[in-house]
């Protein structure tokens, strides 16, 4: 091999080397990126929660000055308006596995990757079977050992509500079943199966919880 | 050791493709039916097969206009789980007027739909289902006319509702990272060996 052939193999090695260097700082600056917009989301929701939380009810000064002119009938209750995707729903506990995360609507990309999404379809905390889905390798990681009777807390702007759970699941991800309404107050969580796979892992695993009130929480 | 550090940066460049083919960037199901919500489609339309829980979808449209001569009219519409949107193009014949109507129904309310120049009244009451709509139209007038009859199908995308894709491309984008940055370093060294 002549010298010039040998030179411009290292060259070329060089340039392949260059190459590879900044496509793993590329990928793992986007990582870097993804995981502290993750976590400092969580932060800052999470405050925004509890100072929501912390703050007094508004109350309507129904004043006993009030005139008979001045009434206005309140209207019919309405149906709760649609969320829009990525505000602020609650959080969702799990103490026993370590799970804490806040949960937003919807299940965008962004939004499973900054926290726990509702599913738009799917009901309100406490009105029927609430659908939450998030990303195993990051919110629910924990879910990887989680077992029945394990207890839920849910907590939102309308109130706490405790799930315990009653049985896991393995489904294929066509199967929507398990996010049906069964005119129970339910807690479904979303979350891919296998926990440990590289890719998109082909199943979905399920854990459907029941509500229950603060006192048999406590029991647990 | 030369043919050792050769390989292992061969591998890396081999492997790092393969795992961007099993990412969450590749695994779409082919065809244009992928669903955005459970229980609907891509063009939003309720799934007849889905098992999911639906809205309320029913809803009554009146259109008040008057034509004559023959009317063509076709109407497309998209389903949302809780709106109902349609529009609606009417063509009279032999005066050569069309009108147009803007219906937005969320909640069962009603849209008009006036032609510009026409003899005679025609009312067209449409009622809306999740799968298809059927319109009746009820023509009344002393001086006009009006044939035709008008239907409106929601054409669904054939598409199966699944539950929210909870596979994140972070690890994968990682794991590429990781590898690209030790093949990098393996060829760096390689090279160093040989100078």
């Amino acid at each position: 091999m002549n010298s010039s052939s040998i030179a411009m193999n290292r060259s070329r090695l060089r340039w392949l080397e260059r190459a590879l260097l900044l496509v793993g700082i590329l990928c793992l600056g986007i990582w870097a990126w993804s995981w502290l917009d993750s976590t400092y989301f969580q932060y800052r929701e999470n405050q925004i929660l509890d100072e929501a939380l912390k703050a007094p009810p508004k109350t309507t000064a129904a004043a006993e000055t009030d005139s008979l002119g001045s009434f206005k009938p309140q209207p019919a209750a309405m149906p709760p308006k649609p969320l829009e995707d990525g505000s602020l729903i609650g959080r969702i506990e799990i103490p026993r596995v370590g799970v804490s995360a806040v949960v937003l609507e919807g299940v965008d990309t962004k939004a499973l990757r900054r926290g726990v999404g509702h599913i738009p379809e799917t009901a309100r905390p406490g009105t029927g079977n609430v659908g939450l889905a998030a990303h195993r390798d990051s919110f629910f990681r924990g879910l990887k050992d989680i077992r029945k009777n394990d207890i839920i807390r849910l907590q939102t702007l309308e109130g706490t509500f405790q799930y315990r759970v009653e049985w896991t699941e393995i489904v294929k991800p066509e199967d929507t079943k398990v996010l049906a309404d069964n005119g129970t107050s339910e807690l479904t969580l979303v979350t891919c199966y296998p926990f440990y796979y590289v890719g998109s892992a082909p199943k979905r695993f399920i854990v459907r919880a029941q509500q229950v009130d603060e006192g048999e929480a406590r029991v647990e | 050791m030369k043919r050792l550090n050769l390989m292992t940066a061969v591998l890396a460049i081999v492997a790092a493709p393969a795992l961007f083919a099993q990412s969450t960037l590749n695994t779409n199901a082919p065809g244009p039916s992928q669903e955005t919500k459970p229980g609907q489609t891509n063009n939003n339309l309720q799934n007849p097969g889905s098992n999911m829980q639906q809205g309320n979808q029913n809803g009554t449209m009146q259109e008040h206009g008057t034509v004559e001569g023959t009317a063509n009219e076709s109407t497309t519409g998209t389903n949302d789980m809780n709106s109902q949107t349609g529009t609606s193009t009417g063509t009279t014949g032999t005066t050569g007027t069309t009108g147009t109507m803007n219906n937005t129904d969320s909640t069962g309310t009603t849209g008009t739909m006036s032609n510009d120049t026409a003899t005679g009244t025609t009312t067209t009451t449409t009622t809306g289902s999740s799968d298809s709509m059927n319109n009746t139209d009820t023509t009344t007038g002393s001086t006009g006319s009006y044939s035709g009859s008008s239907s409106a199908t929601d054409t669904t995308t054939t598409s199966s509702a699944s539950l929210p894709q909870t596979a994140s491309d972070l690890p994968t984008v990682a794991i590429a990272g990781l590898l690209a940055l030790f093949a990098a370093f393996a060829i760096r060294t390689y090279a160093k060996r040989n100078a």
